[in-house]
């Protein structure tokens, strides 16, 4: 299994901006689902902590995101070390400090396929894509959610112990816990919505 | 005949009661016998596998390949067409449900837990194992250079997952090894089922895989009706959904059917065509009795050598015996009409003894002849059919003299014989007057029939020896085709003294490949899950030297992220295939062998392999050979048939000589027709090339064909002989005209040849066998 945590993120960013509700589990999930929908693009930055089962600290780092539904998804990290990888329906696109464009090591194969696929799915708001390969459980309202995704198979279980992720109004906290027991923290501040025009955001 | 005296027919008929009696016993045992092996040791099968030929040349292989081929022998897959993604779901889980609702199918494990058990068997190698990407990747750079990409790849979402801590493998070596195993195929996942993408014609197919593991044999019958059950219930339930399958379970059960289908038509019909013969000629209930009996017997004691001999019986085997039916019904109806002549059934014996006994022997000949091939398939019908006409010989000899003819009915066949014999005798009258006309007409139809063998030509193709319907075949090539599968029939076969060496050389042939640098191929090789010792020395030499020295990466990529880091171990010995073959992979891996100072393994081939010249590549690297199953099958039949060619040639020239013999002028007569009744046979049968199968129908021919002749050899053409010849052939028509009408290439062949080779010996010989003016007065006076 080629994949990256990387879709995994964006498809979770994704569920910022889900407006108010009250129901669980199912009737939450496909509450959220829809109404991520309703949004267009959205900015944000964000701060990351991953840490690693031997290191007595955590290494921390800190960047911007920002997606257009239908079209890209940006992530930039700017701290400690500088890299910029774009999504796009046509594939991924990463370049390093120097601006210098390379196909990130590996992904370009079938991990690619699976991330452009993913990622649109979750764009145009069907959760369908994201359970293709993770079970998916939420609890809470849709003021004050919390999802679990675990892996459907026992391949990405193999690298991926469960994804967690909680927030209100947009996703505030991500968690993701590895199996070789390293994990990633990040914390997202949304800074600029820009919602559908109503008439399409219920189609 | 020969008059006995009173005391000799005394001493007769004690003997007679001995034989007899110990005939019986023999039986009996013989039946407590085949109940008991059937009860208990279940023996009829349909393990398409153990039909397959050995290469005598070079067993190893032939054990290697059947390893291979067994692989698809535990577990099912089918492909659900699934461009509509919501229906295809349902229709995947649908059927998974219906399949794992059997007891005999369980979920199939091997692919869902790979991942962790490739982990666990490379965790202490780790640093060791490079995959081509990384080594590179070590090479080119300095430590400051890999310590600086690997300081940024902690921040990068996209990098490749770590299987490893951070403590085992700092630079995740081992998820990159992990990574370069894992095969080229588009292999993706939605909710749980594998999916398969593929662009065809213009268009992006979908298919989800659905798979079970067998946890009784394929050749299970009860295995075997749960998966077909699952299927048909699945196909009613869902009319419009398209599936393909694969596995040795479809095959096999395909093949049980076929047989049993086979089985029931040869049998039931030579059986019941056979009863009402003798009813029809003998209008008594006691013939037929003998007729039954004979039979029943033949295919008892078939039975039981087949299976002192082979322990277990193929169900193709039991579908070709079936035609022992009417190969036995001919003796006894040949001593039948004996009886009737003579006036009891002890006379008849004594009169027929020599012909029964040239019929037996030379009908086994035939036969036996089949028991040289490598085919076991062949080999089994070979001792079960001689067996069976030497259980039908054995019961008329012995029970010859309880066969009684009473005065009143003596004259019954006779009537039905003088009927018939008028009919026919209107038939061939006019041929017999015009003899010239016909000898040219007949040389004509050699020569056409020879010009079709010649047009013909040969053909020894392996789709002869299947046994699978055409649809399952393709089936199943497009599942191997639309998940890569490696090929079963072709691939490299390499032989060394050592595992080091066999590591070696798979190295050598994998650099070879890699050098054609062609997209569309891949191979599976053992050395891609186990490099060569030497590889895994100067892989570990060049992660020390670049990454844990002193002024290695690791150094300076943890004074970079400002702390301590622990010194991952670094392995003390080196991974072997033994390994490998110790964990639970190695029924993933291509097979490896070992035996005495012998190690062997494969490299299967997957994908396009058009367009490279391997059996040129393979002579490259010493001890590496291409294995193309398909042509060395071929190419083995092919050499079967030339030397049962050779034989049945041989066979002819002795027959010639001993005719000659025997019966002087009257052996051309035996001969011509017979000949002229193959060359028609082959003829008619060979449109598509002769094939193995072809030729040793003809040996058949001869043997039963020969009785034909003989029956004639004493008074021509007369009411006896036509009749007798007309039943004996008759009974052989209806079995292998039965058979003729398989679905099976080998049985078809057969069937075909045999049948026409039969009925041209029945109606030409007659042509060769003017009657005898006045045996023909007699035969008037008597009607």
């Amino acid at each position: 299994m080629r994949l990256r945590f990387l879709p995994f993120l964006l498809i979770l960013l994704t569920f910022a901006g889900f407006t108010r509700g009250e129901q669980a589990d199912e009737g939450l999930l496909a509450q959220l689902s829809a109404r991520s929908q309703t949004i267009q693009s959205l900015q944000g930055h964000f701060e990351q902590q991953k840490t690693i089962a031997v290191l007595p600290v955590p290494i921390s780092s800190t960047g911007r995101f920002s997606f257009d539904q239908g079209k890209e998804v940006v992530w930039e990290t700017l701290v400690p070390v500088q890299s910029r990888l774009k999504l796009t329906p046509g594939g991924i696109d990463f370049a390093d400090a120097n601006g210098e464009r390379k196909p990130p090591a590996q992904a370009q194969q079938a991990g690619a396929d699976i991330v452009a696929r993913i990622f649109m799915g979750v764009i145009s708001g069907e959760l369908d894509s994201l359970q293709d390969y993770f079970t998916l459980s939420a609890s809470g309202t849709a003021d004050d959610w919390h999802i679990q995704l675990v892996p459907r198979s026992a391949n990405l279980s193999a690298y991926i112990t469960r994804i967690e992720l909680d927030g209100g109004e947009f996703t505030e906290h991500l968690n993701i816990i590895e199996a070789n027991g390293d994990k990633t923290y990040i914390v997202f501040t949304t800074d600029k919505v820009m919602r559908k025009p109503a008439a399409q955001a219920t189609p | 005949m020969k008059i006995h005296t009173a005391p000799t027919i005394k001493a007769h008929g004690t003997r007679n009661r001995t034989y007899a009696l110990l005939w019986l016993l023999a039986v009996c045992a013989c039946a407590l016998f085949c109940a008991r092996q059937i009860i208990i040791a279940q023996p009829f099968h349909s393990n398409l596998l153990e039909l397959l030929p050995r290469d005598e040349r070079n067993p190893a292989l032939h054990e290697l390949s059947v390893l291979l081929a067994s692989r698809f022998q535990d577990k099912l897959l089918v492909l659900v067409r699934s461009d509509e993604r919501a229906q295809g779901l349902a229709q995947a889980q649908d059927l998974q449900a219906r399949l794992l609702a059997s007891a005999r199918l369980s979920p199939l494990s091997a692919g869902a837990g790979l991942q962790q058990e490739l982990q666990e068997l490379y965790r202490p190698f780790s640093q060791q194992l490079l995959s081509a990407e990384s080594r590179q990747w070590l090479q080119n750079h300095s430590p400051a250079e890999l310590a600086e990409q690997s300081y940024r790849e902690l921040f990068n979402p996209v990098a490749a997952p770590r299987p490893y801590s951070f403590g085992e493998d700092p630079f995740n070596l081992g998820g990159r090894w992990l990574a370069s195993l894992v095969p080229a195929i588009k292999m993706q996942e939605y909710q749980g089922f594998p999916l398969v993408e593929v662009k065809r014609e213009g268009r992006l197919q979908s298919w989800l895989l659905v798979t079970a593991k067998l946890n009784a044999s394929p050749f299970e019958v009860a295995v075997q009706e749960d998966v077909t059950g699952a299927i048909r219930s699945f196909h009613s339930a869902w009319p419009e959904a398209q599936l393909l399958t694969s596995g040795m379970v479809f095959h096999a059960a395909a093949g049980t059917e076929q047989a049993i289908r086979e089985i029931r038509t040869v049998g039931l019909g030579s059986t019941l065509a056979i009863i009402a013969l003798v009813l029809l000629v003998f209008r008594r209930g006691t013939p037929l009795l003998a007729v039954m009996l004979t039979m029943t017997i033949a295919y008892l004691l078939a039975l039981t050598v087949s299976l002192l001999v082979f322990g277990r019986i193929h169900i193709i085997t039991l579908a070709f015996g079936s035609t022992l039916l009417g190969v036995a019904g001919d003796y006894v109806l040949h001593f039948l009409i004996g009886s009737q002549r003579e006036g009891s059934g002890s006379a008849a014996r004594h009169h027929l003894r020599y012909a029964m006994a040239i019929g037996a022997l030379t009908g086994m000949g035939a036969y036996l002849l089949q028991f040289i091939t490598p085919f076991p398939g062949l080999r089994q019908m070979a001792i079960f059919c001689s067996a069976g006409i030497f259980g039908a010989w054995m019961t008329v000899l012995a029970l010859a003299p309880y066969y009684k003819v009473g005065p009143a009915t003596q004259r019954m066949p006779l009537l039905a014989a003088a009927v018939f014999y008028r009919l026919g005798k209107r038939c061939y009258q006019p041929f017999w007057q015009r003899s010239r006309q016909v000898g040219i007409v007949l040389c004509a139809t050699g020569v056409v029939a020879l010009l079709g063998i010649s047009h013909g030509g040969v053909n020894d193709a392996v789709v002869n020896l299947n046994t699978s319907p055409k649809a399952l075949l393709e089936n199943e090539q497009e599942v191997q085709q639309l998940l890569q599968q490696p090929s079963v029939s072709q691939f490299f076969y390499v032989e060394a003294d050592s595992p080091g060496q066999l590591l070696d050389r798979t190295q050598a042939l994998g650099e070879q490949l890699a050098a054609l640098q062609l997209p569309g191929l891949q191979w599976q090789s053992l050395q891609h899950y186990v490099p060569a010792a030497a590889q895994q020395l100067a892989d570990r030499q060049l992660v020390i030297e670049k990454l844990y020295g002193e002024q290695g990466a690791l150094k300076l990529l943890c004074h970079t992220l400002g702390t301590q880091c622990p010194q991952p171990p670094v392995p003390m010995k080196l991974l072997t295939p033994d390994d490998v073959a110790a964990s639970s992979l190695a029924g993933l891996l291509p097979p490896m062998q070992q035996q005495g100072s012998s190690w062997r393994t494969l490299v299967t081939l997957s994908g396009d392999v058009q367009g490279a010249d391997l059996a040129a590549l393979a002579q490259l690297v010493e001890g590496v050979k291409l294995v193309n199953q398909t042509e060395d099958l071929s190419s083995l039949l092919g050499r079967y048939r030339a030397s049962v060619s050779e034989i049945l040639l041989a066979t002819l020239v002795l027959l010639m000589v001993g005719l000659g013999l025997r019966y002087r002028h009257h052996s051309w007569r035996m001969l011509t027709p017979l000949v002229l009744a193959m060359t028609i046979a082959l003829g008619c049968a060979a449109m598509d090339g002769i094939t193995l199968f072809h030729v040793m129908a003809l040996l058949l021919v001869i043997g039963i064909g020969l009785d034909t002749a003989v029956f004639y050899t004493e008074g021509g053409f007369s009411a006896e002989s036509w009749l007798a010849s007309s039943l004996a052939c008759g009974t052989s028509i209806i079995a292998f005209g039965l058979l003729s009408l398989s679905a099976v290439p080998v049985l078809h062949q057969f069937g075909l040849i045999i049948l026409i080779g039969i009925m041209g010996c029945w109606l030409l010989t007659p042509l060769f066998f003017r009657p005898d003016p006045e045996l023909q007065d007699a035969t008037a006076d008597r009607t």
